[in-house]
Protein backbone atom coordinates (compact mmCIF):
# COMPACT_ATOMS: atom_id res chain seq x y z
CA UNK A 1 0.00 0.00 0.00
CA UNK A 2 2.49 2.36 0.94
CA UNK A 3 4.32 1.52 -2.33
CA UNK A 4 1.26 2.53 -4.37
CA UNK A 5 1.19 5.36 -2.82
CA UNK A 6 4.50 6.49 -3.42
CA UNK A 7 4.11 5.55 -7.17
CA UNK A 8 1.06 7.34 -7.71
CA UNK A 9 2.41 10.58 -5.48
CA UNK A 10 5.58 10.30 -7.68
CA UNK A 11 3.89 10.11 -11.34
CA UNK A 12 1.16 13.34 -9.65
CA UNK A 13 4.18 15.65 -8.59
CA UNK A 14 6.16 14.26 -12.04
CA UNK A 15 2.88 15.49 -13.82
CA UNK A 16 2.59 18.90 -12.22
CA UNK A 17 6.58 19.64 -13.03
CA UNK A 18 5.81 18.87 -16.43
CA UNK A 19 3.28 21.27 -17.34
CA UNK A 20 4.55 24.54 -15.36
CA UNK A 21 6.96 25.01 -18.47
CA UNK A 22 4.27 25.00 -20.85
CA UNK A 23 1.93 27.28 -19.00
CA UNK A 24 4.89 29.69 -19.27
CA UNK A 25 5.74 29.22 -22.82
CA UNK A 26 2.17 30.54 -23.74
CA UNK A 27 3.02 34.10 -23.11
CA UNK A 28 6.09 35.81 -24.57
CA UNK A 29 7.52 38.95 -22.85
CA UNK A 30 10.24 41.23 -24.30
CA UNK A 31 12.29 44.60 -23.12
CA UNK A 32 9.78 47.45 -24.45
CA UNK A 33 12.62 48.72 -26.93
CA UNK A 34 12.17 45.22 -29.12
CA UNK A 35 8.37 45.33 -29.54
CA UNK A 36 8.71 49.19 -30.78
CA UNK A 37 11.64 47.97 -33.11
CA UNK A 38 9.19 44.77 -33.81
CA UNK A 39 6.22 47.53 -34.26
CA UNK A 40 8.51 49.54 -36.25
CA UNK A 41 9.70 46.45 -38.76
CA UNK A 42 6.01 45.24 -38.67
CA UNK A 43 4.53 48.66 -40.15
CA UNK A 44 7.67 49.25 -42.92
CA UNK A 45 6.79 45.76 -43.74
CA UNK A 46 2.94 47.12 -44.57
CA UNK A 47 4.51 50.10 -46.12
CA UNK A 48 6.73 48.04 -48.66
CA UNK A 49 3.31 45.95 -49.25
CA UNK A 50 1.40 48.45 -50.03
CA UNK A 51 4.04 49.99 -52.52
CA UNK A 52 4.51 46.10 -53.86
CA UNK A 53 1.40 46.20 -54.92
CA UNK A 54 1.28 49.33 -56.20
CA UNK A 55 4.63 48.90 -57.87
CA UNK A 56 3.00 45.55 -59.37
CA UNK A 57 0.27 47.47 -60.66
CA UNK A 58 2.78 50.22 -62.27
CA UNK A 59 4.91 47.69 -64.00
CA UNK A 60 1.52 46.13 -65.47
CA UNK A 61 0.62 49.56 -67.12
CA UNK A 62 4.05 50.55 -68.05
CA UNK A 63 4.21 46.68 -69.65
CA UNK A 64 0.85 47.48 -71.80
CA UNK A 65 2.47 51.27 -72.95
CA UNK A 66 5.52 49.29 -73.97
CA UNK A 67 3.27 47.09 -76.36
CA UNK A 68 0.98 50.14 -77.58
CA UNK A 69 4.07 51.81 -78.05
CA UNK A 70 5.85 48.77 -80.01
CA UNK A 71 2.81 48.80 -82.49
CA UNK A 72 2.82 52.51 -82.75
CA UNK A 73 6.19 52.08 -83.96
CA UNK A 74 5.45 48.90 -86.37
CA UNK A 75 2.39 51.67 -87.82
CA UNK A 76 4.97 53.93 -88.46
CA UNK A 77 7.28 51.88 -90.01
CA UNK A 78 4.58 50.37 -92.17
CA UNK A 79 3.35 54.22 -92.55
CA UNK A 80 6.95 55.08 -93.90
CA UNK A 81 7.04 51.99 -96.53
CA UNK A 82 4.11 53.62 -97.66
CA UNK A 83 5.47 56.72 -98.40
CA UNK A 84 8.36 55.61 -99.62
CA UNK A 85 6.32 53.99 -102.57
CA UNK A 86 3.64 56.92 -102.87
CA UNK A 87 7.08 58.56 -103.45
CA UNK A 88 8.49 56.32 -105.70
CA UNK A 89 4.74 55.73 -107.76
CA UNK A 90 5.21 59.87 -107.85
CA UNK A 91 8.00 60.12 -109.40
CA UNK A 92 7.18 57.11 -112.19
CA UNK A 93 4.47 59.43 -112.53
CA UNK A 94 6.52 62.59 -113.33
CA UNK A 95 9.15 60.20 -115.31
CA UNK A 96 5.70 59.65 -117.10
CA UNK A 97 4.96 63.30 -117.36
CA UNK A 98 8.24 64.27 -118.21
CA UNK A 99 8.90 62.63 -121.62
CA UNK A 100 5.27 63.66 -122.49
CA UNK A 101 6.50 67.00 -122.04
CA UNK A 102 10.09 66.21 -123.84
CA UNK A 103 7.79 64.78 -126.72
CA UNK A 104 4.97 68.10 -126.75
CA UNK A 105 8.12 70.12 -126.98
CA UNK A 106 9.50 68.52 -129.71
CA UNK A 107 6.14 68.57 -131.72
CA UNK A 108 5.96 72.65 -130.82
CA UNK A 109 9.27 73.17 -132.37
CA UNK A 110 8.43 70.90 -135.41
CA UNK A 111 4.88 72.98 -135.70
CA UNK A 112 7.15 76.08 -135.38
CA UNK A 113 9.04 75.08 -138.10
CA UNK A 114 5.92 73.65 -140.23
CA UNK A 115 4.25 77.22 -139.75
CA UNK A 116 7.27 79.19 -140.66
CA UNK A 117 7.64 76.71 -143.97
CA UNK A 118 3.20 77.64 -144.54
CA UNK A 119 4.17 81.39 -144.20
CA UNK A 120 6.88 81.03 -146.54
CA UNK A 121 4.65 78.94 -149.07
CA UNK A 122 1.69 81.21 -148.12
CA UNK A 123 3.65 84.03 -149.39
CA UNK A 124 5.17 82.32 -152.82
CA UNK A 125 1.66 81.58 -153.76
CA UNK A 126 -0.03 84.87 -152.72
CA UNK A 127 3.11 86.26 -154.63
CA UNK A 128 2.57 84.04 -157.89
CA UNK A 129 -1.34 84.53 -157.67
CA UNK A 130 -0.73 88.03 -157.17
CA UNK A 131 1.63 88.18 -160.12
CA UNK A 132 -0.70 86.20 -162.69
CA UNK A 133 -3.71 88.29 -161.68
CA UNK A 134 -1.46 91.35 -162.78
CA UNK A 135 0.16 90.13 -165.55
CA UNK A 136 -3.27 88.96 -166.84
CA UNK B 1 6.75 75.84 -171.69
CA UNK B 2 5.90 79.18 -170.36
CA UNK B 3 2.61 78.95 -172.58
CA UNK B 4 1.70 75.71 -170.79
CA UNK B 5 1.93 77.57 -167.24
CA UNK B 6 0.39 80.14 -168.47
CA UNK B 7 -2.70 77.93 -169.86
CA UNK B 8 -2.62 75.98 -167.00
CA UNK B 9 -1.72 78.02 -164.18
CA UNK B 10 -5.31 77.97 -162.30
CA UNK B 11 -4.86 74.03 -162.41
CA UNK B 12 -1.40 73.87 -161.11
CA UNK B 13 -2.00 76.53 -158.45
CA UNK B 14 -5.46 74.42 -157.64
CA UNK B 15 -3.42 71.20 -156.88
CA UNK B 16 -0.86 72.19 -155.19
CA UNK B 17 -3.53 73.97 -152.75
CA UNK B 18 -5.04 70.86 -152.45
CA UNK B 19 -2.29 68.60 -152.11
CA UNK B 20 -1.25 70.65 -149.25
CA UNK B 21 -4.55 71.11 -147.65
CA UNK B 22 -5.13 67.15 -147.88
CA UNK B 23 -1.65 66.93 -146.12
CA UNK B 24 -2.40 69.12 -143.55
CA UNK B 25 -5.81 67.68 -142.92
CA UNK B 26 -4.40 64.25 -142.81
CA UNK B 27 -1.49 65.48 -140.11
CA UNK B 28 -4.21 66.64 -138.00
CA UNK B 29 -6.07 63.50 -137.73
CA UNK B 30 -3.25 61.37 -137.73
CA UNK B 31 -1.30 63.10 -134.97
CA UNK B 32 -1.73 62.41 -131.13
CA UNK B 33 -1.45 65.30 -128.72
CA UNK B 34 1.95 64.11 -127.17
CA UNK B 35 0.26 61.86 -124.65
CA UNK B 36 -0.36 58.33 -125.37
CA UNK B 37 -3.67 56.20 -124.19
CA UNK B 38 -0.95 53.60 -122.92
CA UNK B 39 0.81 56.60 -121.07
CA UNK B 40 -2.73 58.27 -119.79
CA UNK B 41 -3.59 54.50 -118.55
CA UNK B 42 -0.26 54.15 -116.68
CA UNK B 43 -0.79 57.31 -115.05
CA UNK B 44 -4.70 56.83 -114.41
CA UNK B 45 -3.35 53.48 -112.78
CA UNK B 46 -0.49 54.84 -110.92
CA UNK B 47 -2.66 57.88 -109.06
CA UNK B 48 -5.04 54.58 -107.88
CA UNK B 49 -2.29 52.84 -106.68
CA UNK B 50 -1.20 56.06 -104.78
CA UNK B 51 -4.96 56.27 -103.89
CA UNK B 52 -4.98 52.76 -102.21
CA UNK B 53 -1.86 53.89 -100.42
CA UNK B 54 -2.89 57.43 -99.15
CA UNK B 55 -6.08 55.46 -97.68
CA UNK B 56 -3.83 52.86 -96.42
CA UNK B 57 -2.16 56.01 -94.53
CA UNK B 58 -4.96 57.28 -92.88
CA UNK B 59 -6.43 54.04 -91.39
CA UNK B 60 -2.61 54.19 -89.94
CA UNK B 61 -2.89 57.12 -88.50
CA UNK B 62 -6.29 56.18 -87.29
CA UNK B 63 -4.62 53.44 -85.08
CA UNK B 64 -1.73 55.51 -84.34
CA UNK B 65 -4.58 57.92 -82.61
CA UNK B 66 -5.81 55.46 -80.60
CA UNK B 67 -2.98 53.82 -79.56
CA UNK B 68 -1.95 57.27 -78.30
CA UNK B 69 -5.11 57.62 -76.75
CA UNK B 70 -4.66 54.45 -75.03
CA UNK B 71 -1.06 55.41 -73.35
CA UNK B 72 -2.51 58.51 -72.60
CA UNK B 73 -5.19 56.76 -70.07
CA UNK B 74 -2.32 54.65 -69.16
CA UNK B 75 0.20 57.74 -68.35
CA UNK B 76 -2.92 58.87 -66.40
CA UNK B 77 -3.38 55.56 -64.29
CA UNK B 78 0.56 55.48 -63.59
CA UNK B 79 0.59 58.99 -62.32
CA UNK B 80 -2.27 57.89 -60.02
CA UNK B 81 -0.45 55.12 -58.78
CA UNK B 82 2.37 57.42 -58.15
CA UNK B 83 -0.03 59.72 -56.17
CA UNK B 84 -1.07 56.56 -54.46
CA UNK B 85 2.47 55.62 -53.56
CA UNK B 86 3.39 58.92 -52.09
CA UNK B 87 0.11 58.70 -49.94
CA UNK B 88 1.02 55.35 -48.67
CA UNK B 89 4.60 56.10 -48.03
CA UNK B 90 3.32 59.61 -45.89
CA UNK B 91 1.09 57.38 -44.06
CA UNK B 92 3.27 54.70 -43.15
CA UNK B 93 6.34 57.36 -42.52
CA UNK B 94 3.45 58.93 -39.84
CA UNK B 95 2.84 55.92 -38.55
CA UNK B 96 6.48 55.02 -38.04
CA UNK B 97 6.80 58.52 -36.26
CA UNK B 98 4.14 57.54 -33.99
CA UNK B 99 5.40 54.27 -33.54
CA UNK B 100 9.26 56.08 -32.99
CA UNK B 101 7.18 58.28 -30.35
CA UNK B 102 4.74 55.48 -28.42
CA UNK B 103 5.37 54.48 -25.22
CA UNK B 104 5.04 50.97 -23.74
CA UNK B 105 1.23 51.27 -23.28
CA UNK B 106 0.51 52.06 -26.67
CA UNK B 107 2.80 50.04 -28.26
CA UNK B 108 1.14 47.29 -26.51
CA UNK B 109 -2.11 48.76 -28.20
CA UNK B 110 -0.48 48.25 -30.94
CA UNK B 111 -0.23 44.74 -30.88
CA UNK B 112 -3.62 44.15 -29.42
CA UNK B 113 -5.41 45.99 -32.30
CA UNK B 114 -2.98 44.26 -35.02
CA UNK B 115 -3.32 40.63 -33.61
CA UNK B 116 -6.99 40.84 -31.67
CA UNK B 117 -5.67 39.21 -28.86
Amino acid sequence: MKKILFITSLVLSSLSFAQKPMSVAEEICMPADVAKKVMMDLSRLDSTTAVLQLEKSENQELKRKIVLQNNIIVALEQKNDMSQQIINKTNEKFQIVDNINKDLTTEVKRLKRKNTIIEIVSGVLISGLTYGLLTK
Amino acid sequence: MKTFFDNNFKYIITIIISIWLIFNVVDMFTRTNGMSANDKERIEKLNEEIGVLIEGQKKLDQSINSYKEEINKIDSNISKIKVKKEVVNNFYGQKQKEIKDANTKQIDSMFRSRYNY
